[in-house]
């Protein structure tokens, strides 16, 4: 009997040192090390210290991965890569027409930029520039944490409100302010969900989602699937700048970005026909802040902030190129077929841009003062 | 002549296939290096024991150039594995190459066999009349499709075999189904929806009245690099506006009877939406139980049938309909696609489910 409880309390002893011992390393954001399940990287913006959200359509959830690419630096890389596509069918051993890139993304500590792509099978990879290398980033065994979009029927079920609009593709994201904001689209309803998400993320799903409408000259009302945003201090305060799929770009104050809410954007301009915003994003230079829009069928616009700012009308003629609205002016810029944008700091940006000899280049505007002259 | 050429065309591939399967064979049994398959895809080279896999090197061989790509090189134990960050392309040549020398090189085998061309199962709304303000097309394929290239091969004539532009919206992402086999296009929204830019422009995209004809171009590539071997066509006819949401109260039902698996019929009397329509119904019985069985769409998506598991019980039943049932319009069960807010008639408050009861009798 002695020999059983001197055993049992040797083995308490070594359990409790092993505990101590091999504590689980407390990591940060509450992730956890592993290797997620990513089927797809449709989306990417970078949140605080380095983390890096990965939206993944296919399994309507966002990934937020601790690069650990987090030293700060001012310098700018220098980007010119001619041919991006080429050489990155090269390195994975594949042609051209097998890989999409699908977002660019520039950490703003080290001002890396990173790229998802999409092979022809649907396999997803992330990559980075590193110089003038292009690099894979390994997803093994790395600090990670996850967030699904969308409800399970059941938990739609429990609250007796039928499904929620079921994502099946995420049209944009973005951080502010501790929040993850995320545009997504659905494959069946022409609505559109926008959410925030507290980060880091926690077991609560009860995320702000919020139903948004546009009113066209305030008569007719319809839902609108955000395609594009980003989010600007106008005389400060906060909103987020949001580009329908059906092309008109509207203002929303983040304090009326509540969840349940059935919320109208104010109009500031309308894109006109034949055309989609790719990315949307501000910038400043020589104190003055722009907004900028890539968009699929037009050269890029910039958009002086202070004219959306001085503008306090609801906007429903298109725009032109150079075209001078009453309110807001929207100057093209000398940029045709831009596929992507970035911001590397607050004047430079980061472009992906098909030339007009066929060539996929990737470039940063840091000698190309002219753009926001 | 069309089926003629195809006919060649898949003969001239099978001798294609066959004849760089033997070679790549040939070599395998050669080298002892094997293709490692998952999913029908290429996803690793299988190489015997080598004294310095560190040295390993495996390049594409592409337009004469070979270029060294990238990949995980595991040793396992008597084997070591590279594996490329993407599954090897098929139709491509890889080179093994050890310490400078040249081991190996190998064709991944373009996938064999007529029935692995990809096909067009089906489109929908699959009648042939649909209103001037129709919202969106499904297009169903036989296997997982390569995204983002859809309005490549999709276009739509008019009565004059003219291509009209600017018809769909061109969304990147696109939105497919999770299993890439179902692709949801719209129909510019910007042209729909009255009185924005685009509308007042160029019109809503379908006018009434005329006639259309749906094309899907050869040539799409599915996920493992093989073409649709050749192109559809639909054709349909507009006609009115649908301004009108769907009401579950004007839908004729067909209960079944007690002690049978008779189906339970609904006949909506006018096309809805076939993805939602897949989703949206549940029968529950009288002690609010889910009553077990199968949903099945029917013709040109006018009706839906319900075959429980087991017989039916006498007693009272409920159908719940999710009001974001759309008809083609997109108009749901809770509100129209645009709402038009001058119109000040008491609007109906919007519920999650429309409730229908029923009952079974012997």
């Amino acid at each position: 009997m002695k020999n059983i409880s001197k055993i049992m309390g040797l083995c308490l002893g070594i359990s409790l040192i092993m505990a101590f011992t091999f504590n689980k390393e407390e990591l940060p954001f509450g992730m956890t090390k592993g290797t997620p399940e990513i089927k797809s990287m449709t989306s990417l913006a970078f949140g605080p210290e380095g983390v890096l959200f990965i939206g993944d359509s296919k399994s309507a959830s966002v990934f937020a991965l601790n690069t650990k690419d987090n030293g700060f630096t001012s310098e700018i890389p220098s980007v010119s890569i001619i041919g991006i596509d080429k050489k990155l069918a090269d390195m994975l051993g594949t042609t051209t027409d097998n890989i999409s890139i699908l977002d660019i993304a520039v950490n703003p500590n080290s001002k890396k930029v990173y790229l998802s792509l999409q092979a022809g099978d649907g396999t997803p990879v992330l990559m980075k520039l590193e110089g003038d290398e292009i690099k894979p980033v390994s997803l093994d065994n790395v600090e990670y944490a996850s967030v699904e979009l969308n409800n399970s029927p059941a938990e739609d079920a429990k609250d007796g409100r039928g499904r929620s609009l079921r994502i099946s593709s995420i049209s944009d994201l973005g951080y502010s302010d501790g929040k993850l904001l995320v545009s997504g689209l659905s494959n069946q309803e022409f609505s559109s969900t926008f959410r925030s998400i507290p980060f880091p993320f926690t077991d609560n799903q009860d995320h702000a989602s919020l139903e948004i409408f546009h009113a066209a000259h305030g008569r007719y009302e319809t839902t609108s699937p955000i395609k594009t945003f980003t989010t600007a201090e106008i005389n400060g305060k906060d909103y987020l700048v949001a580009s329908y799929t059906c092309t008109p770009l509207v203002l929303f104050p983040m304090e009326d970005l509540k969840a349940g809410k059935h919320i109208k954007g104010r109009t500031i301009a309308e894109m006109g026909s034949g055309n989609q915003p790719l990315d949307i994003l501000n910038v400043e230079k020589n104190g003055k802040s722009y907004l900028v829009m890539a968009n699929s069928n037009r050269p890029v616009f910039r958009v002086n902030f202070a004219d959306i700012e001085n503008f306090e009308g609801s906007l429903t003629e298109p725009v032109a190129d150079n075209f001078a609205t009453d309110g807001v002016d929207f100057v093209s810029m000398p940029l045709t077929n831009v596929q992507q944008l970035d911001k590397m700091d607050n004047e430079t940006m980061i472009i992906l841009q098909r030339k007009s000899n066929g060539s996929l280049d990737l470039w940063s505007t840091d000698k190309a003062d002219y753009l926001l002259r | 002549m069309k089926s003629f050429i195809i006919r060649l065309w898949v003969i001239h591939n099978l001798i294609f296939f066959i004849s760089f399967f033997l070679i790549s064979c040939d070599q395998n049994s050669e080298e002892n290096i094997s293709i490692v398959w998952e999913d029908n895809k290429a996803v690793a080279f299988q190489i015997p024991n080598i004294n310095n896999p560190d040295d390993l090197e495996i390049r594409l061989i592409q337009d004469g150039k070979r270029v060294s790509i990238i990949g995980k090189i595991e040793d396992k134990g008597n084997q070591i594995l590279f594996t490329p960050i993407i599954p090897f392309t098929r139709g491509l040549s890889y080179e093994l190459i050890l310490e400078g020398k040249e081991i190996a090189s190998i064709q991944i085998p373009l996938p064999d066999g007529l029935y692995s061309i990809p096909k067009i199962v089906s489109i929908y709304p699959s009648q042939d009349t649909v209103p001037e303000n129709l919202l969106k097309i499904y297009i169903s394929f036989s296997q997982p499709m390569k995204e983002g290239v859809a309005l490549n091969f999709i276009s739509l004539l008019d009565s004059e075999k003219d291509t009209i532009p600017g018809v769909f919206l061109d969304l990147q992402p696109e939105l497919w189904n999770e299993t890439r086999t179902q692709l949801t296009i719209w129909l510019d929204p910007g042209r729909i929806k009255r009185d924005l830019i685009p509308n007042l422009e160029m019109g809503a995209p379908l006018k009434n009245e005329q006639r259309y004809e749906l094309i899907i171009a050869d040539g799409w590539k599915d996920q493992n690099g093989l073409g649709l071997a050749k192109y559809y066509t639909k054709n349909f006819i507009v006609t009115g506006r649908d301004s009108i949401s769907p009401d579950p109260k004007l839908w004729q039902l067909k209960t079944p009877k007690s002690n049978s698996k008779t189906a339970f019929e609904i006949n909506f009397s006018e096309t809805l939406d076939y993805s939602l329509l897949n989703e949206v119904f549940q029968i529950k019985n009288e002690e609010m139980n889910i009553v077990s069985g199968k949903w099945e769409i029917g013709l040109e998506e006018k009706s839906i049938q319900f075959f429980p598991d087991e017989n039916w019980g006498s007693g009272s039943y409920q159908l719940e309909i999710e009001s974001r049932l759309e008809d083609l319009a997109g108009n749901n069960l809770n509100r129209l696609f645009e709402i038009d807010l001058e119109n000040t008639k008491a609007k109906e408050i919007e519920t999650s489910f429309r409730l229908i009861p029923f009952s079974v009798k012997e």
